[in-house]
């Protein structure tokens, strides 16, 4: 490869790299703020209290419950902030990951399908569904 | 008190992970970046031309969401958008390509993302290809018996 074209590359990688962080960073910060002021302050305990028995399916701790729940409302970075925050094991890393990937960012991303002519609310529904879905199967035989 | 110690766990907590995730994303995107440029958007193009056949979705499809798997659903918005308005999809092809672009898209950052975050990114692209193939034949299936006993609603 010439070495204008690697150069080329070099700094476009770059860029992107750079402008990602920033985007993940703007998002990212408030949500571990936001979820260690929670955990500090005692609410988040309480709250998940409520949440546990049903994220005891997904094999996570009802404190994951706001990781889902940010990734899903907002951006799949908040739910990585939100992440970042909690103590969790690599399973339990593993099953947030998976189902935070698979449905995040709902509104944003449904709009995109319905601007583009899909059945918005359809593949959000099979978003939602595969997420849990997964996280339920990979808690059974992970 | 509750407030600073907020502040020092809360950005000593994001800041490490940014920094991990910086450390992997800056190779991983320059890479990204070489292969472009040696075409590998068009070896890519081809595979997932593959997939396409197998999960009956049109092989036209397989740029638009070559980009989309790669690149990430709002970068490559533009595209995508463009070629579904220019070309005549069906409600079904349109709703599966959104199945299957809504599971699984961004996949490189996203993948590089938890694997900063301590897992392992073999484990973290399979959690996520497995269902995505698997919801998007099914959902084909699905569709298509409903086309077929006139349920669903085909334009």
């Amino acid at each position: 490869m010439e070495r204008e074209r690697l150069w080329r590359a070099l700094r476009e990688g770059a860029q992107n790299a750079v402008r990602t962080i920033l985007v993940l960073a703007k998002v990212m910060v408030p949500a571990t703020l936001l979820v260690t002021f929670l955990e500090l302050s005692g609410l988040l305990p309480q709250l998940a209290k409520r949440f546990a028995p049903a994220m005891a399916l997904l094999g996570l701790p009802g404190e994951a419950a706001i990781a889902l729940v940010a990734g899903n409302l907002s951006s799949m970075y908040a739910g990585v902030g939100a992440m970042a925050a909690l103590e969790l094991t690599v399973k339990q890393r593993l099953i947030l990951a998976a189902m935070l990937m698979l449905s995040h960012s709902l509104p944003q991303e449904g709009a995109i399908v319905l601007q583009a002519g899909g059945r918005a609310l359809q593949v959000v529904g099979v978003r939602i569904l595969t997420a849990l879905a997964t996280g339920i199967v990979l808690n059974m035989f992970f | 008190m509750l407030l600073w110690k907020t502040l020092v766990q809360g950005l000593s907590a994001s800041f490490l992970a940014l920094g991990k995730i910086a450390l992997i994303l800056f190779p991983l995107l320059i890479l990204i970046e070489i292969a472009k440029e040696l075409g590998w958007l068009d070896w890519a193009t081809r595979k997932v031309a593959g997939l396409l056949r197998r999960l009956e979705l049109p092989e036209r499809a397989a740029l638009p969401l070559a980009a989309g798997i790669i690149i990430g659903l709002t970068y490559s918005a533009g595209i995508l958008l463009g070629a579904v308005k220019e070309k005549g999809w069906t409600e079904r092809e349109l709703t599966l390509l959104w199945i299957f672009l809504g599971l699984n898209h961004a996949i490189i950052e996203d993948t590089a993302i938890f694997a900063a975050l301590g897992i392992p990114a073999l484990a973290v692209l399979l959690v996520r290809l497995v269902p995505t193939v698997l919801v998007t034949w099914g959902m084909a299936r699905v569709l298509k018996s409903q086309e077929l006993t006139g349920t669903g609603d085909v334009d």
